[in-house]
């Protein structure tokens, strides 16, 4: 079979763990055959698959091998494909790291400065550089994010852009965690209204509106946009963080709701590997966990079997703010700030 | 505290300019205070780029060299800050070299610096040969062109300047060295659209403007002017580039020079640059000058009366400003700086061109018979507008009550900039936003009979009444939204004139009714694109010819069309096929180059598209000749001889939204008008509803909103309640005979019969309504 085959193969399997697997042996057999185009084209496809399908995690490990291998060939690098393909995995990295604490900020740096100076090389525009490590740096240095937003809305898309759909989106964000809902309303009127879609779109956008009336408190709100989102979010892995947020809302409107949807999400949960995402998850998990405990609400969170999660209210909700809390500080150690912790502290929690 | 991203908010919540200027030199201070490294240098370069882009770049020369010490006093700043420090550099060194105070040994230190952190930090040396090649254009002409070629030679990388700006630096270096066929090729991807940036084509237009003037060639700098102007809006940041029009206005077109002049003449005064001041002087000496040739003996017009030019340092009188003083002012300030930064480059390049003696159009006509229209231009110089306002008394209004009433109506978000009272004539400029309005109003006792045609339901017979008394003319000149100029215009005549009883547009010869006036002053969207041009018709009883052509698109900047060979049996084919066409290049505002596709049509099974060229007629500039094609590489075929579209004996264009959005625009506009009308009990009502999609169903359907008729309404407070008309395939949840609510927000369309009238109305005939006259 040849390679092109191969990878058509990728197709006819489930996406995640089937499809991550069936790649790494790709690789080895490229590998194995000193077959270039393929040895990179194979990894690429491995990192876009762990990206979208995945936790992150393995991207971020191949990531470095498919760098060197494109730094150390010109073959690859005077190969159009291969060059614009390089960027556009960068642009997946450069947003990933920070979902790993383990990653330093010096380390996450590194890579910024990398991908600029990729970009520039190739007469490209910084647009997807400011919005990313604006993204990044909200967390890590908030004046520094405000800089790069406004870099970002003056530099003009490309081809190695996410897109306008995404450029509208990320004002959406970035208008509402600085409290300017007027303005984040007139960017989101084009993916609200329909007249821009993507694969992310609209349940990027809901989601942010989301947390945004949970952190104002206006839960009627936050509802409107949790009924939107849900359908999106739920049993997909990519979404993990998303299902966090639900919980956080649940926790507070319709906690049997959110007992359902933590049931349903909890072996996902232990199955990532992306910290992030867990952290997130866990956040929400520990508000309606704390929120069953206190109210004695009549919820029932089935855990699965052999999993280290307690199953009675109180053991629940100490664990799962334990859990929560020890991934949040590690967030916040790596970035210089508390904003993890805050989150957790947002709504009530149980004690250690 | 020092937080600077609450600075950064607040500087970008202002508009660009002066005000973001002073919030950024606050946070400069804040930074500077709280000892802050890394921002002293963030907000210095952001100053820097306002100043640069948005202001006179004075600024930015002055706080480049306190930014480059904190640069080099922090090297743990320089992975961070070393791109934008270069960056800055580059738009410094370029700029510097516009202010005759900064020494020839300056310029060139500064000059060996950058070349020397280029080399060290390993970026190409291009943009330094191409900022280099920029001073010595002026400084030293005979050793650019060998800087050039090192230019060349040297690699793009991240610090070159964008395509778009070499592309144009290349048409310049070819005008340079004489080459205006090769500038114009290397020109052609800026000049078709496909490379932008924020000042080009702003300066490319500008470039080729000044380059066909000094060469002679008027009518090609007219027209890149005309692109020029519309461009740059006269920004302050354009002020060089706006000096270069006023030249161009000088030769060819004083009266509108006269306009860019007091338009832009408070950036001249505000600026601290040098070079652009200079520009601006050598424009307006020529334009003054210009003007007073024009002016001749006659005392009348030595002075004006415009306050603003009491900005500048000349002297005022009773009698107001005397314009040779004025002439005499620009040019011994354009000598002076022309001879400051002669003097400190070494050369006489500033000089020689103020001294240059330009053509101007009298001269080039002179001994000449008059030439036919060669070159394909689209755009033309715009004509003014005209317009008649019509009474049927023999008492007109005085104009100084005609100021009075200006003063009360005027609204908050405009600005009366100057007005002058004469005998028989009022005159007034005002300024919104970005905006200038100018009208002079002009008693005429008699005018000849004007064959207007009576439309929008005015009266032929109140026309002939109208005709028979003194009448008003007013004279303006739209700007770029003329749909919008002509419902300003109908805002000021119906309160300046609340006794008219017609208005006819001089240009299009349209004659409408007060109402109609009325209607379009409050509802700006009833103005259509066939309000904006007529069709002219002449006939041939012998031949049986008929020869028609548009009237008004020339106010608009756009050639007139004709269609030639028509006959007395296929002129109404003709006609309307003229018709659409115009209103396509009306909707569009541009007819594109003679030639290229602006349109297309459907002549029974046969698809064309719409073209134009040259009128065949002799001495005519503005007309094109409308074509057809039947694909874009094939001849092209007078309509008059399209044997498809005489047998289909009519043409079908495309739908566009533009119609949609102007009708929902208005529909909602006139809704007071029509709850009102609801009021009266009318015999019939309906109104056509825009309802949003579930996201599957309009995945299924492919669009995202359905209209619906509903009808049988009555009016609950600001809506209307009424009844589906049918039922939507797109929305199962609504069946004919449904009761469904209705705000403004929701509605495109309506129509009602009120009892009074015979006919029912619409939003586009809402002005026939008994209410609308009332007002």
């Amino acid at each position: 079979m040849s390679f092109q085959d191969t990878e058509a193969g990728f197709e006819a399997l489930d996406r995640g763990t089937p499809r991550l697997s069936a790649m790494r042996d790709a690789i080895r057999e490229a590998d194995r055959q000193q077959d270039l185009k393929w040895q990179f084209m194979f990894r690429y496809d491995y990192i876009e698959e762990s990206i979208f399908c995945g936790d992150r995690y393995y991207a971020l490990i191949m990531f470095p091998e498919l760098l060197e291998l494109f730094d150390s060939h010109e073959a690859l690098q005077e190969d159009g494909q291969c060059s614009h393909l390089m960027l556009i995995t960068f642009r997946w990295i450069v947003e990933a790291v920070e979902e790993f604490p383990q990653i330093t900020k010096e380390e996450i740096d590194r890579y910024f400065r990398l991908f600029k100076r990729r970009l520039q090389d190739g007469g490209h525009s910084l647009n997807i550089y400011y919005m990313k490590r604006g993204f990044v740096y909200w967390h890590i240095d908030r004046a520094q994010a405000a800089a790069d937003f406004y870099r970002f809305l003056e530099a003009p898309l490309d081809e190695i852009s996410d897109g306008r759909p995404l450029y509208y989106n990320h004002q959406v964000e970035y208008y509402l965690l600085t409290d300017q809902e007027e303005k984040a309303f007139r960017a989101a009127e084009p993916i609200l209204s329909g007249k821009m879609r993507s694969s992310a779109l609209p349940q990027s956008t809901y989601h942010k509106f989301l947390t945004y009336y949970i952190r104002k408190g206006d839960y009627d709100k936050a509802a409107h946009y949790a009924k939107l989102l849900e359908p999106y979010a739920k049993d997909n892995p990519y979404y993990l963080h998303n299902i966090g947020t639900l919980m956080s809302l649940y926790s507070q409107t319709d906690p049997a709701h959110g007992a359902q949807l933590l049931s349903n999400h909890l072996a996902m949960y232990l199955e990532s590997k992306n910290p992030w995402m867990k952290v997130h998850f866990l956040v929400g998990a520990a508000h309606l966990a704390e929120q069953i405990r206190q109210t004695n609400a009549a919820c029932i969170v089935r855990v699965p079997d052999g999993s280290e999660i307690p199953s009675d209210p109180d053991g629940m909700a100490r664990y799962f703010y334990r859990e929560a809390a020890k991934i949040a500080k590690r967030f916040d150690e790596r970035n210089g700030t508390d904003d993890f912790m805050q989150k957790l502290l947002l709504l009530p929690v149980a004690s250690e | 505290m020092f937080h600077p991203e609450e600075l950064i908010e607040q500087i970008h919540d202002l508009p660009h300019g002066s005000e973001r200027m002073s919030a950024l030199q606050s946070a400069i201070t804040e930074a500077d205070n709280a000892s802050s490294h890394r921002w002293r240098i963030y907000f210095r370069y952001e100053y820097i780029r306002e100043s640069v882009f948005h202001d006179d770049a004075f600024k930015a020369v002055i706080t480049f060299p306190e930014m480059l010490a904190i640069f080099d006093e922090h090297p743990e700043l320089q992975d961070d800050y070393e791109d934008d420090i270069m960056v800055v550099f580059k738009w410094v060194i370029e700029n510097m070299a516009e202010f005759h105070q900064v020494s020839r040994e300056e310029i060139e230190r500064f000059y060996a610096e950058f070349r020397r952190r280029c080399e060290h930090l390993g970026y190409s040396l291009r943009i330094y040969y191409h900022k280099l090649c920029h001073f010595l254009m002026r400084a030293d002409p005979d050793e650019m062109p060998k800087v050039y070629e090192q230019f060349h030679r040297a690699r793009r990388d991240r610090l070159s300047d964008c395509e778009a700006c070499e592309m144009n630096f290349d048409m310049e270096i070819a005008l340079a060295l004489g080459n205006t066929e090769q500038a114009l090729k290397i020109a052609a991807p800026i000049l078709d659209g496909q490379k932008r940036c924020a000042e080009i084509p702003h300066k490319t237009y500008s470039t080729l403007a000044e380059h066909f003037l000094y060469k002679g060639d008027l009518h090609e700098a007219q027209y890149y002017a005309i692109l020029a102007e519309r461009w740059t809006e006269l920004k302050p940041e354009f002020l060089y580039d706006t000096g270069l029009l006023l030249e161009v206005a000088a030769s060819t077109d004083p009266q509108h020079g006269w306009k860019i002049l007091k338009r832009s003449l408070p950036d001249f005064v505000a600026s601290r640059n040098p070079e652009s001041r200079l520009v601006y002087a050598r424009g307006a000496y020529r334009l003054l000058r210009r003007i007073n040739q024009l002016r001749g003996d006659d005392p009348e017009g030595e002075y004006t009366l415009n306050a603003i030019f009491r900005q500048l340092p000349v002297t005022c009188t009773k009698q107001g400003i005397s314009i040779p003083e004025l002439e005499q002012w620009f040019y011994t300030f354009a000598k002076e700086q022309s001879e400051l930064l002669d003097a400190r480059n070494g050369s006489s390049f500033y000089m020689d061109k103020l001294e240059k003696e330009l053509v101007v159009d009298t001269e080039k006509n002179a001994d000449q018979e008059p030439q036919a229209d060669t070159r394909p231009h689209g755009i033309i110089r715009r004509l003014p507008a005209a317009f008649m306002i019509g009474f049927t008394e023999d008492t007109l209004p005085e104009p100084a009550v005609l100021e009075e009433r200006l003063r009360a109506w005027l609204p908050e978000d405009k600005e009366l900039l100057s007005s002058v009272v004469e005998e028989g004539e009022y005159s007034f400029s005002v300024k919104s936003e970005d905006s200038l309005f100018e009208l002079t109003l002009r008693q005429v006792p008699d005018l000849p009979p004007i064959p207007a045609r009576p439309v929008a339901g005015m009266d032929p017979e109140l026309l002939g009444a109208i005709m028979e008394h003194p009448k008003y003319m007013a004279l303006t000149e739209y700007s770029d939204a003329p749909m919008e100029d002509l419902a300003l215009i109908a805002q000021v005549v119906v309160t300046l004139f609340p006794g008219m009883r017609g208005f006819v547009d001089l240009m299009t010869l349209h004659a409408y009714p007060v109402n109609w006036m009325k209607y379009v002053a409050r509802y700006s969207a009833a103005v259509t694109p066939s309000d904006m041009f007529g069709l002219e018709l002449s006939g041939d009883e012998e031949t049986q010819s008929v020869w028609m052509c548009t009237r008004g698109l020339s106010c608009m900047g756009i050639r007139e069309l004709e269609i030639n060979g028509s006959t007395m049996d296929n002129y109404t084919i003709m006609a309307d096929l003229l018709d659409e066409a115009a209103a396509v290049v009306t909707s569009r505002g541009v007819l594109p180059e003679s030639g290229e596709v602006f349109g297309r049509c459907r002549a029974g099974e046969k698809q064309f598209v719409l073209t134009w060229k040259p009128s065949p007629h002799d001495g005519e500039t503005s007309i094109g000749e409308l074509m057809l094609l039947e694909s874009e590489d094939a001849e092209p075929v007078s309509p008059a001889d399209c044997e498809e579209l005489l047998e289909a004996g009519e043409a079908d264009f495309p739908q566009t939204n533009a119609e949609f959005y102007r009708r929902r625009a208005l529909a909602q506009q006139s809704y007071p008008l029509l709850l009102q009308l609801m009021d009266r009990n009318p015999e019939q009502a309906a109104v056509r509803m825009e309802i949003r999609l579930d996201d599957e169903i309009a995945d299924q359907v492919g669009y995202r909103y359905e209209t619906l008729w509903i009808d049988e309404l009555r009016r609950d407070g600001d809506d209307l309640i009424g009844k589906a008309t049918e039922t939507p395939d797109a929305l199962p949840d609504i069946k004919e005979g449904d009761e469904l609510r209705v705000s403004c927000s929701e509605i495109v369309s309506w129509y009602i019969k009120p009892v009074e009238t015979e006919y029912s109305l619409t939003e586009n005939t809402g002005f026939a309504a008994p209410e609308v006259d009332e007002t």
